[in-house]
């Protein structure tokens, strides 16, 4: 009878805190994703992985080893979603105002800012430049970047890239609101509706990748797949495979690559100090993006004639498309009447390819080293 | 000076859980914040660069593809 409960309950033995405290971790994922509605695409795979992995001797984690490296290890699954997101983004009020993709390059201050506190941290060239990707707001950009470069982190790298991207609506309102006044706030952008050619948006996506790619070439199979998922959307002639990119193909990879990432959050590699720092630096990454972009808006506005909503600039990062939908709520409560919605979806939308410049950008860098 | 004062105690809030770590035993490397400030130099002067050339780009081909849709009109 005892051998009988010690070979059902023997495994009970090997629990540790550690595993529980992941546990705890998957749960409170789990529960921003339902609850919160956080995200849940990415946060419930990932927080139900948390605590697949963490169950003592887990059979889970050779299975999603040997996903993770088909998948993620090899950048194919961040590559083929951007085909997704790429057919997914209208760039047709970027297109209708180009100006407004300043901003989403001012907006990747906080990757850069964020480079230098890593370093400050002690943390080495290569995982400092990995660390500040995650203020790309951009799941993807973060994972091709550590694995290109080696980072050590890329599982604490690729749940804060996550968590944060879920949390732009706690994270911008209250740093857009320090940085700006009630008057700034309130300060209303006219939408003019210019006729942007088929042309445009069919050369539009071909032109981004040449000069991205001659100009950045670390970054060229990013802008590149993204790319090719607009050409798709764009080009009238492939509906029924633009579709398929958007929704199909897109949540299929979704739903691996959130399940994947828990592999990389086994408590053992996943509870250490630099983990903790590495939240903490992908924290002061967004806030600094945000910061970055609406101070840069506030000193267009110092020269322009026609004054801009500082609160736009915010919608830079790449967190495509709460960010705008963040800021156009906040000024609809500032002003009922003051509809933000299109300005701040061309910002957003300038992020995405903003983030993925500086992603490239930082590879350029620091390939050598990795 | 009100907001001065709050975003200066709401850095010393986001960045307090830092210096917590930092008491910990996380070296502090002040050399290499300011040996780092060179790429956030670079980084900045290369998208600013690379977004300036995508707008030119793109208000060409607009004042382009435009004249050429006026005339089809």
């Amino acid at each position: 009878m005892a051998d009988f409960f010690q070979s059902l309950l023997g495994n009970v033995t090997n629990v540790t805190w550690q595993m529980a405290v992941m546990w705890a971790v998957g749960a409170l994922l789990i529960y921003l994703a339902i609850k919160k509605d956080m995200e849940p695409s990415l946060l419930l795979p990932m927080g139900f992985g948390a605590i697949l992995v963490n169950l003592p001797l887990s059979g889970a984690v050779e299975t999603l080893t040997t996903l993770f490296n088909a998948g993620i290890a090899n950048e194919l699954f961040p590559l083929i979603l951007f085909i997704g997101i790429g057919a997914m983004c209208d760039f047709g009020p970027l297109l209708n105002d180009p100006k407004l993709m300043l901003f989403g390059a001012a907006a990747q201050f906080g990757i850069f800012f964020t480079l230098s506190m890593a370093r400050l941290f002690g943390f080495e060239l290569v995982d400092a430049a990995s660390i500040a990707v995650i203020g790309a707001a951009d799941g993807p950009t973060s994972i091709v970047v550590a694995q290109q470069l080696g980072s050590k982190y890329l599982g604490a790298i690729m749940v804060a890239a996550y968590s944060y991207m879920a949390l732009v609506p706690i994270v911008q309102p209250p740093v857009i609101r320090l940085l700006t006044t009630k008057k700034e706030r309130l300060i209303r952008m006219p939408y003019e509706q210019k006729n942007v050619s088929k042309t445009t948006r069919i050369l539009f996506p071909i032109i981004v990748t040449m000069v991205v790619g001659i100009i950045a070439p670390g970054a060229v199979a990013l802008i590149g797949f993204l790319m090719f998922g607009n050409l798709l959307r764009e080009c009238g002639v492939l509906d029924s495979l633009s579709d398929t990119a958007q929704h199909v193909l897109a949540n299929l990879i979704t739903l691996f690559l959130g399940l994947t990432i828990a592999v990389r959050m086994q408590a053992a590699e996943f509870l250490t100090p630099d983990t903790l720092l590495i939240l903490a630096l992908g924290l002061v990454a967004f806030v600094f993006d945000t910061a970055g972009g609406v101070v840069f808006a506030k000193l267009i506005n110092l020269f322009a004639k026609k004054k801009i909503n500082p609160m736009i600039g915010a919608c830079g990062i790449s967190a495509f498309p709460m960010s705008s939908r963040v800021v156009h709520k906040m000024g609809l409560k500032e002003d009922p009447q003051n509809f933000l919605l299109m300005h701040t979806v061309g910002v957003n939308v300038s992020g995405q390819i903003a983030s993925v410049i500086a992603g490239g950008l930082i590879l350029s860098f620091f390939a050598g080293l990795a | 000076m009100k907001k001065f004062v709050c975003s200066f105690a709401s850095l010393f809030l986001l960045l307090s859980p830092l210096s917590a770590l930092a008491e910990e035993g996380i070296h502090l490397d002040g050399g290499a914040f300011v040996d780092s400030l060179q790429y956030m130099l670079k980084g900045l002067a290369g998208i600013f660069l690379v977004t300036g050339i995508i707008i030119l780009a793109m208000v060409i081909l607009e004042k382009a593809t435009g004249k050429k849709q006026d005339k089809e009109q």
